[in-house]
Protein backbone atom coordinates (compact mmCIF):
# COMPACT_ATOMS: atom_id res chain seq x y z
CA UNK A 1 0.00 0.00 0.00
CA UNK A 2 1.20 3.45 -0.92
CA UNK A 3 0.63 6.39 0.13
CA UNK A 4 1.28 9.96 -0.89
CA UNK A 5 1.39 11.80 2.40
CA UNK A 6 1.59 8.77 4.84
CA UNK A 7 1.69 10.99 8.33
CA UNK A 8 -1.54 12.55 7.30
CA UNK A 9 -3.44 9.97 5.78
CA UNK A 10 -2.91 7.47 8.82
CA UNK A 11 -3.04 9.88 11.61
CA UNK A 12 -4.09 9.05 14.90
CA UNK A 13 -7.47 9.84 15.72
CA UNK A 14 -7.19 11.95 18.17
CA UNK A 15 -4.62 13.89 17.00
CA UNK A 16 -6.57 14.11 13.80
CA UNK A 17 -9.05 15.70 15.82
CA UNK A 18 -7.40 18.15 17.69
CA UNK A 19 -5.97 19.55 14.24
CA UNK A 20 -9.87 19.66 12.66
CA UNK A 21 -10.64 21.64 16.19
CA UNK A 22 -7.71 24.10 15.43
CA UNK A 23 -8.55 24.34 12.04
CA UNK A 24 -12.14 24.54 12.50
CA UNK A 25 -11.96 27.99 15.23
CA UNK A 26 -9.59 29.33 12.99
CA UNK A 27 -12.44 29.31 9.98
CA UNK A 28 -15.21 30.20 12.10
CA UNK A 29 -13.11 33.46 13.33
CA UNK A 30 -11.62 34.55 9.62
CA UNK A 31 -15.32 33.66 7.89
CA UNK A 32 -16.81 35.82 10.44
CA UNK A 33 -15.00 38.31 9.66
CA UNK A 34 -14.45 38.68 6.36
CA UNK A 35 -17.24 37.30 4.50
CA UNK A 36 -20.25 39.75 5.43
CA UNK A 37 -23.20 36.65 4.02
CA UNK A 38 -21.63 34.53 6.82
CA UNK A 39 -21.67 37.41 9.20
CA UNK A 40 -25.32 37.99 8.77
CA UNK A 41 -26.74 34.91 8.55
CA UNK A 42 -25.02 34.12 12.22
CA UNK A 43 -25.32 37.31 13.86
CA UNK A 44 -29.39 36.65 12.30
CA UNK A 45 -29.61 33.33 14.50
CA UNK A 46 -28.29 35.16 17.31
CA UNK A 47 -24.77 32.88 17.67
CA UNK A 48 -21.98 34.30 19.53
CA UNK A 49 -18.82 33.11 17.88
CA UNK A 50 -17.01 33.17 20.76
CA UNK A 51 -19.11 29.99 22.17
CA UNK A 52 -17.49 28.41 18.97
CA UNK A 53 -15.15 26.08 20.85
CA UNK A 54 -14.41 23.38 19.06
CA UNK A 55 -15.41 21.22 15.77
CA UNK A 56 -18.32 19.99 18.12
CA UNK A 57 -20.08 23.64 18.34
CA UNK A 58 -20.74 22.80 14.59
CA UNK A 59 -24.05 21.80 14.93
CA UNK A 60 -24.91 25.39 16.51
CA UNK A 61 -24.32 26.97 13.02
CA UNK A 62 -26.89 27.26 10.37
CA UNK A 63 -26.22 24.87 6.75
CA UNK A 64 -25.05 26.04 3.57
CA UNK A 65 -27.48 24.98 0.74
CA UNK A 66 -27.16 25.78 -3.27
CA UNK A 67 -29.80 28.35 -2.94
CA UNK A 68 -27.35 30.26 -0.33
CA UNK A 69 -24.55 30.00 -3.23
CA UNK A 70 -26.97 31.08 -6.16
CA UNK A 71 -27.94 34.49 -3.75
CA UNK A 72 -24.71 34.94 -3.52
CA UNK A 73 -23.69 35.21 -6.79
CA UNK A 74 -21.33 35.62 -8.40
CA UNK A 75 -18.76 36.63 -5.50
CA UNK A 76 -20.53 37.13 -2.11
CA UNK A 77 -18.82 35.11 -0.26
CA UNK A 78 -15.01 35.40 -1.29
CA UNK A 79 -13.31 35.38 1.74
CA UNK A 80 -10.16 36.78 0.25
CA UNK A 81 -9.26 39.87 -1.70
CA UNK A 82 -10.07 39.09 -5.33
CA UNK A 83 -6.52 40.25 -6.12
CA UNK A 84 -5.70 36.95 -3.71
CA UNK A 85 -7.80 34.78 -6.10
CA UNK A 86 -5.95 33.32 -8.88
CA UNK A 87 -8.72 30.97 -10.65
CA UNK A 88 -11.93 30.42 -10.75
CA UNK A 89 -14.13 26.94 -11.58
CA UNK A 90 -17.94 26.46 -11.61
CA UNK A 91 -20.49 24.12 -12.28
CA UNK A 92 -22.17 23.08 -15.29
CA UNK A 93 -25.58 24.88 -13.97
CA UNK A 94 -27.43 21.67 -15.07
CA UNK A 95 -29.75 21.87 -12.30
CA UNK A 96 -30.01 26.46 -12.15
CA UNK A 97 -27.91 28.96 -12.26
CA UNK A 98 -24.49 28.43 -12.30
CA UNK A 99 -22.18 28.36 -8.97
CA UNK A 100 -18.59 30.43 -9.14
CA UNK A 101 -16.40 28.69 -6.83
CA UNK A 102 -12.75 30.71 -6.43
CA UNK A 103 -9.43 29.73 -5.39
CA UNK A 104 -6.20 31.32 -4.21
CA UNK A 105 -2.61 29.57 -4.94
CA UNK A 106 -2.58 28.05 -1.64
CA UNK A 107 -6.19 26.74 -2.12
CA UNK A 108 -4.66 25.29 -5.47
CA UNK A 109 -2.38 23.42 -4.09
CA UNK A 110 -4.11 21.51 -1.82
CA UNK A 111 -6.82 20.18 -4.38
CA UNK A 112 -3.45 18.99 -5.97
CA UNK A 113 -2.31 17.70 -3.10
CA UNK A 114 -5.75 15.73 -2.33
CA UNK A 115 -6.20 14.46 -6.05
CA UNK A 116 -2.64 12.91 -6.01
CA UNK A 117 -3.30 11.54 -2.64
CA UNK A 118 -6.07 9.61 -4.79
CA UNK A 119 -3.94 8.65 -7.70
CA UNK A 120 -1.72 7.26 -5.40
CA UNK A 121 -4.01 4.95 -3.53
CA UNK A 122 -5.16 3.34 -6.08
CA UNK A 123 -1.71 2.59 -6.97
CA UNK A 124 0.16 5.72 -9.15
CA UNK A 125 3.21 6.66 -9.53
CA UNK A 126 5.62 8.90 -11.30
CA UNK A 127 5.79 5.42 -13.44
CA UNK A 128 2.62 6.04 -14.74
CA UNK A 129 1.35 7.36 -17.81
CA UNK A 130 -2.09 9.41 -17.22
CA UNK A 131 -4.80 10.16 -19.61
CA UNK A 132 -7.12 13.11 -18.07
CA UNK A 133 -10.34 12.66 -20.23
CA UNK A 134 -12.45 14.79 -17.87
CA UNK A 135 -13.39 18.29 -19.86
CA UNK A 136 -11.11 20.94 -19.16
CA UNK A 137 -12.28 24.31 -18.55
CA UNK A 138 -14.46 25.65 -16.06
CA UNK A 139 -15.85 21.58 -14.91
CA UNK A 140 -13.25 20.84 -12.33
CA UNK A 141 -13.13 17.46 -13.30
CA UNK A 142 -9.71 18.20 -15.82
CA UNK A 143 -8.55 21.01 -13.58
CA UNK A 144 -8.47 18.33 -10.52
CA UNK A 145 -6.83 15.66 -12.35
CA UNK A 146 -4.70 17.03 -14.13
CA UNK A 147 -3.27 18.82 -10.93
CA UNK A 148 -3.09 15.63 -9.33
CA UNK A 149 -1.68 13.82 -11.80
CA UNK A 150 1.70 16.25 -12.53
CA UNK A 151 2.13 16.15 -8.70
CA UNK A 152 2.62 12.54 -8.95
CA UNK A 153 4.73 12.86 -10.83
CA UNK A 154 3.04 10.92 -13.89
CA UNK A 155 3.29 11.77 -17.36
CA UNK A 156 0.10 13.48 -18.10
CA UNK A 157 -1.83 13.36 -21.14
CA UNK A 158 -4.46 16.17 -20.88
CA UNK A 159 -6.89 15.19 -23.37
CA UNK A 160 -10.62 16.42 -22.28
CA UNK A 161 -13.63 14.69 -23.41
CA UNK A 162 -14.71 13.91 -26.59
CA UNK A 163 -12.97 12.44 -29.97
CA UNK A 164 -12.99 9.07 -29.11
CA UNK A 165 -10.64 8.08 -31.86
CA UNK A 166 -7.96 10.39 -31.23
CA UNK A 167 -8.66 9.08 -27.21
CA UNK A 168 -7.73 5.63 -28.14
CA UNK A 169 -4.81 6.59 -30.70
CA UNK A 170 -2.76 8.35 -27.91
CA UNK A 171 -3.82 5.93 -25.27
CA UNK A 172 -2.09 3.11 -27.78
CA UNK A 173 0.60 5.38 -28.86
CA UNK A 174 1.64 6.69 -25.34
CA UNK A 175 1.14 3.53 -23.27
CA UNK A 176 -1.66 5.09 -21.23
CA UNK A 177 -1.14 3.12 -17.85
CA UNK A 178 -4.27 5.04 -16.01
CA UNK A 179 -7.70 6.84 -17.25
CA UNK A 180 -9.45 9.40 -15.63
CA UNK A 181 -12.88 10.21 -16.88
CA UNK A 182 -16.29 10.03 -15.73
CA UNK A 183 -18.00 6.71 -15.68
CA UNK A 184 -20.32 6.84 -18.66
CA UNK A 185 -17.40 7.90 -20.53
CA UNK A 186 -15.49 5.00 -19.74
CA UNK A 187 -17.96 2.86 -20.72
CA UNK A 188 -18.10 4.11 -24.20
CA UNK A 189 -14.23 3.80 -24.90
CA UNK A 190 -14.94 0.35 -23.30
CA UNK A 191 -17.56 0.07 -25.77
CA UNK A 192 -15.19 1.38 -28.85
CA UNK A 193 -12.34 -0.40 -27.64
CA UNK A 194 -14.45 -4.13 -27.49
CA UNK A 195 -16.00 -2.98 -31.08
CA UNK A 196 -12.88 -2.46 -32.83
CA UNK A 197 -10.72 -5.54 -30.91
CA UNK A 198 -7.86 -3.04 -29.74
CA UNK A 199 -7.87 -4.40 -25.87
CA UNK A 200 -4.40 -6.31 -26.47
CA UNK A 201 -2.49 -2.81 -27.41
CA UNK A 202 -3.61 -1.04 -24.79
CA UNK A 203 -1.43 -0.99 -21.64
CA UNK A 204 -4.06 0.31 -19.18
CA UNK A 205 -3.94 -0.91 -15.55
CA UNK A 206 -6.25 1.06 -13.89
CA UNK A 207 -9.06 4.31 -14.36
CA UNK A 208 -10.33 6.65 -11.84
CA UNK A 209 -14.15 7.59 -12.27
CA UNK A 210 -16.38 10.36 -10.98
CA UNK A 211 -18.58 13.52 -11.42
CA UNK A 212 -21.35 11.48 -11.44
CA UNK A 213 -22.87 8.43 -9.20
CA UNK A 214 -22.18 5.08 -10.99
CA UNK A 215 -23.21 1.58 -9.45
CA UNK A 216 -20.75 -1.35 -9.14
CA UNK A 217 -22.73 -2.89 -12.09
CA UNK A 218 -21.28 -0.77 -14.13
CA UNK A 219 -17.66 -0.95 -12.54
CA UNK A 220 -17.70 -4.82 -13.25
CA UNK A 221 -18.50 -4.28 -17.00
CA UNK A 222 -16.11 -1.04 -17.12
CA UNK A 223 -12.89 -3.06 -15.59
CA UNK A 224 -13.78 -6.37 -18.02
CA UNK A 225 -14.28 -3.96 -21.03
CA UNK A 226 -11.29 -2.26 -20.06
CA UNK A 227 -9.11 -5.03 -18.45
CA UNK A 228 -8.47 -2.76 -15.19
CA UNK A 229 -9.05 -2.08 -11.82
CA UNK A 230 -11.79 1.11 -11.58
CA UNK A 231 -12.09 3.21 -9.19
CA UNK A 232 -14.30 5.84 -7.50
CA UNK A 233 -13.48 9.50 -6.70
CA UNK A 234 -15.41 11.88 -4.98
CA UNK A 235 -16.10 15.61 -4.61
CA UNK A 236 -18.16 18.79 -5.77
CA UNK A 237 -17.21 22.15 -7.51
CA UNK A 238 -18.56 23.88 -4.32
CA UNK A 239 -16.29 22.26 -1.67
CA UNK A 240 -13.17 21.89 -4.34
CA UNK A 241 -13.94 19.58 -7.32
CA UNK A 242 -12.74 16.28 -7.19
CA UNK A 243 -10.62 14.50 -4.54
CA UNK A 244 -12.53 15.43 -1.46
CA UNK A 245 -12.97 11.63 -1.24
CA UNK A 246 -11.14 8.92 -2.97
CA UNK A 247 -11.28 5.12 -2.96
CA UNK A 248 -8.13 2.96 -2.33
CA UNK A 249 -7.24 -0.41 -3.90
CA UNK A 250 -9.88 -2.13 -1.63
CA UNK A 251 -12.86 -0.65 -3.17
CA UNK A 252 -14.63 -0.39 0.14
CA UNK A 253 -15.97 3.14 0.19
CA UNK A 254 -13.95 6.34 0.10
CA UNK A 255 -11.45 8.49 2.77
CA UNK A 256 -12.60 11.90 3.53
CA UNK A 257 -9.87 13.63 3.71
CA UNK A 258 -10.26 14.80 6.85
CA UNK A 259 -7.50 17.50 7.33
CA UNK A 260 -9.14 19.27 4.90
CA UNK A 261 -12.90 18.32 4.98
CA UNK A 262 -15.46 17.62 7.70
CA UNK A 263 -18.05 15.55 7.13
CA UNK A 264 -21.69 15.01 8.96
CA UNK A 265 -24.63 13.38 7.44
CA UNK A 266 -28.11 14.82 7.93
CA UNK A 267 -31.60 14.14 7.20
CA UNK A 268 -32.44 15.31 3.52
CA UNK A 269 -35.94 16.37 5.15
CA UNK A 270 -35.61 18.15 7.98
CA UNK A 271 -31.83 18.27 8.25
CA UNK A 272 -31.60 16.29 11.59
CA UNK A 273 -28.06 14.96 12.52
CA UNK A 274 -27.82 11.27 11.84
CA UNK A 275 -25.67 8.59 13.67
CA UNK A 276 -22.38 7.67 11.63
CA UNK A 277 -23.84 4.75 9.26
CA UNK A 278 -26.90 5.91 8.62
CA UNK A 279 -28.04 6.68 5.24
CA UNK A 280 -28.60 10.41 4.99
CA UNK A 281 -27.18 13.63 3.00
CA UNK A 282 -23.85 14.32 3.38
CA UNK A 283 -22.92 17.50 4.88
CA UNK A 284 -19.23 19.14 3.94
CA UNK A 285 -17.29 21.93 5.35
CA UNK A 286 -13.66 23.07 3.73
CA UNK A 287 -11.28 23.33 7.11
CA UNK A 288 -8.47 25.06 4.97
CA UNK A 289 -10.19 26.45 2.21
CA UNK A 290 -8.76 30.45 2.03
CA UNK A 291 -10.79 31.65 -0.98
CA UNK A 292 -14.44 30.01 -1.03
CA UNK A 293 -14.68 28.00 2.41
CA UNK A 294 -18.18 26.87 3.45
CA UNK A 295 -19.82 25.91 6.61
CA UNK A 296 -22.24 22.69 6.65
CA UNK A 297 -22.59 22.82 2.88
CA UNK A 298 -25.44 20.27 2.35
CA UNK A 299 -24.20 18.62 -0.82
CA UNK A 300 -27.35 16.87 -1.56
CA UNK A 301 -25.46 13.36 -2.33
CA UNK A 302 -26.65 10.00 -0.21
CA UNK A 303 -24.78 8.25 1.65
CA UNK A 304 -23.55 7.09 5.14
CA UNK A 305 -20.04 7.89 6.59
CA UNK A 306 -18.17 5.52 9.05
CA UNK A 307 -15.30 5.02 11.33
CA UNK A 308 -13.62 1.72 10.70
CA UNK A 309 -10.06 0.43 10.75
CA UNK A 310 -9.61 0.04 7.01
CA UNK A 311 -7.11 -2.58 5.86
CA UNK A 312 -5.05 0.27 3.83
CA UNK A 313 -3.96 2.51 7.31
CA UNK A 314 -5.55 5.31 6.96
CA UNK A 315 -7.67 6.79 9.90
CA UNK A 316 -9.77 8.96 7.84
CA UNK A 317 -13.56 8.22 7.61
CA UNK A 318 -15.05 6.72 4.85
CA UNK A 319 -17.97 7.44 3.16
CA UNK A 320 -20.22 5.06 1.22
CA UNK A 321 -20.83 5.32 -2.79
CA UNK A 322 -23.06 7.77 -3.62
CA UNK A 323 -26.72 6.36 -4.19
CA UNK A 324 -26.97 10.01 -6.17
CA UNK A 325 -27.67 13.31 -6.08
CA UNK A 326 -31.22 13.80 -4.68
CA UNK A 327 -32.29 16.17 -7.84
CA UNK A 328 -31.24 12.42 -9.87
CA UNK A 329 -34.25 11.37 -7.82
CA UNK A 330 -37.76 11.44 -9.69
CA UNK A 331 -41.01 10.78 -8.08
CA UNK A 332 -43.54 9.00 -10.03
CA UNK A 333 -46.91 8.77 -9.29
CA UNK A 334 -49.04 5.75 -10.11
CA UNK A 335 -52.19 4.29 -9.42
CA UNK A 336 -51.23 0.55 -10.29
CA UNK A 337 -48.35 0.27 -8.71
CA UNK A 338 -47.21 -3.41 -7.47
CA UNK A 339 -45.17 -3.46 -4.12
CA UNK A 340 -42.98 -6.18 -3.92
CA UNK A 341 -40.74 -6.61 -1.09
CA UNK B 1 -42.66 6.13 -5.52
CA UNK B 2 -38.85 7.27 -5.05
CA UNK B 3 -37.02 5.97 -8.16
CA UNK B 4 -33.12 6.24 -8.47
CA UNK B 5 -31.76 5.94 -12.10
CA UNK B 6 -29.05 4.32 -10.44
CA UNK B 7 -31.85 1.32 -10.07
CA UNK B 8 -32.35 1.12 -13.64
CA UNK B 9 -28.76 1.12 -14.41
CA UNK B 10 -27.93 -1.79 -11.93
CA UNK B 11 -30.95 -3.70 -13.83
CA UNK B 12 -29.97 -3.16 -17.02
CA UNK B 13 -26.14 -4.12 -16.65
CA UNK B 14 -27.49 -7.16 -14.41
CA UNK B 15 -29.53 -8.69 -17.32
CA UNK B 16 -26.37 -7.81 -20.21
CA UNK B 17 -27.29 -4.66 -21.18
CA UNK B 18 -25.35 -1.20 -21.79
CA UNK B 19 -25.20 1.24 -19.72
CA UNK B 20 -26.68 3.65 -22.71
CA UNK B 21 -30.51 3.90 -21.84
CA UNK B 22 -32.71 6.90 -21.18
CA UNK B 23 -35.62 7.40 -18.57
CA UNK B 24 -38.54 9.21 -20.27
CA UNK B 25 -41.47 10.29 -17.52
CA UNK B 26 -44.50 11.79 -18.53
CA UNK B 27 -48.15 12.52 -17.28
CA UNK B 28 -51.32 11.04 -18.83
CA UNK B 29 -54.96 11.23 -16.93
CA UNK B 30 -52.95 12.59 -14.03
CA UNK B 31 -51.23 9.16 -13.96
CA UNK B 32 -46.84 9.08 -13.93
CA UNK B 33 -45.81 7.04 -16.81
CA UNK B 34 -42.27 5.88 -17.43
CA UNK B 35 -40.39 4.44 -20.35
CA UNK B 36 -37.04 2.95 -20.09
CA UNK B 37 -35.05 3.19 -23.52
CA UNK B 38 -32.20 0.51 -23.95
CA UNK B 39 -30.58 -0.99 -26.74
CA UNK B 40 -29.77 -4.45 -28.18
CA UNK B 41 -27.62 -6.52 -26.42
CA UNK B 42 -28.50 -9.54 -29.64
CA UNK B 43 -27.18 -9.42 -32.86
CA UNK B 44 -30.20 -10.80 -34.20
CA UNK B 45 -33.37 -8.77 -33.50
CA UNK B 46 -36.22 -11.34 -33.91
CA UNK B 47 -39.70 -10.44 -33.03
CA UNK B 48 -39.98 -12.99 -30.14
CA UNK B 49 -36.68 -12.59 -28.34
CA UNK B 50 -37.44 -9.42 -28.02
CA UNK B 51 -40.63 -9.51 -26.86
CA UNK B 52 -39.76 -11.91 -24.42
CA UNK B 53 -36.36 -9.60 -23.41
CA UNK B 54 -39.19 -7.03 -22.98
CA UNK B 55 -41.28 -8.38 -20.72
CA UNK B 56 -38.51 -9.60 -18.81
CA UNK B 57 -36.66 -6.74 -18.47
CA UNK B 58 -40.45 -4.86 -16.75
CA UNK B 59 -40.32 -7.52 -14.53
CA UNK B 60 -36.97 -7.08 -13.41
CA UNK B 61 -37.45 -3.43 -13.00
CA UNK B 62 -40.59 -3.75 -11.04
CA UNK B 63 -39.19 -6.04 -8.94
CA UNK B 64 -36.53 -3.37 -7.85
CA UNK B 65 -38.37 -0.44 -8.17
CA UNK B 66 -42.26 -1.27 -7.23
CA UNK B 67 -43.04 0.11 -10.74
CA UNK B 68 -44.44 -0.99 -13.90
CA UNK B 69 -42.68 0.84 -16.33
CA UNK B 70 -43.21 0.07 -20.50
CA UNK B 71 -39.72 -1.25 -21.92
CA UNK B 72 -38.22 -0.55 -25.43
CA UNK B 73 -35.25 -2.27 -26.59
CA UNK B 74 -33.52 0.05 -29.96
CA UNK B 75 -30.99 -0.95 -32.03
CA UNK B 76 -26.91 -0.30 -31.19
CA UNK B 77 -25.72 3.10 -31.41
CA UNK B 78 -29.63 5.08 -31.47
CA UNK B 79 -29.06 6.03 -27.85
CA UNK B 80 -26.63 9.08 -27.65
CA UNK B 81 -23.05 8.79 -26.14
CA UNK B 82 -21.97 10.77 -23.10
CA UNK B 83 -18.51 12.27 -23.28
CA UNK B 84 -18.86 13.95 -20.06
CA UNK B 85 -22.08 14.02 -17.16
CA UNK B 86 -24.61 11.53 -18.64
CA UNK B 87 -27.87 13.16 -19.09
CA UNK B 88 -30.38 10.23 -19.33
CA UNK B 89 -33.84 11.36 -17.58
CA UNK B 90 -36.09 13.28 -19.86
CA UNK B 91 -39.05 14.45 -17.28
CA UNK B 92 -41.40 15.62 -19.87
CA UNK B 93 -43.41 16.68 -16.71
CA UNK B 94 -41.54 19.68 -15.96
CA UNK B 95 -42.72 21.03 -19.32
CA UNK B 96 -46.02 21.82 -18.93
Amino acid sequence: MSFYQKSIETMEYTRLKSMQNELFCDLIKRVYKSVNYYKEKIDKLGIDIKEIKSIDDIDKLPYMTKDDLRSAYPDKLLAVPKSESVRIQSTSGTTGKRVIAYYTQSDLELWEECCARAIVATGGSSEDVCQVSYGYGLFTGGAGLNGGSQRVGCLTLPMSTGNTNRQIQFMIDLNTTILCCTPSYAANLGEYIAKNELRDKLSLKLGIFGAEPWTNELRNKIEEDLGIDAYDIYGLTEIMGPGVAFEYNQKNGMHIQEDHFYAEVVDPIDGHKLQDGEVGELVLTTLTKEAFPLIRYRTRDLCKIYREKCKCGRTHIRMSKPIGRTDDMFIVKCEHMAFTN
Amino acid sequence: MNIWPSQIESVLIKNGYSSNYNIFIDRINNNDIMDVVVETKNQTEDENTLCREVLLLENAIKDITGIKVSVSIVAVGKIERSEGKSKRVFDKRNLY
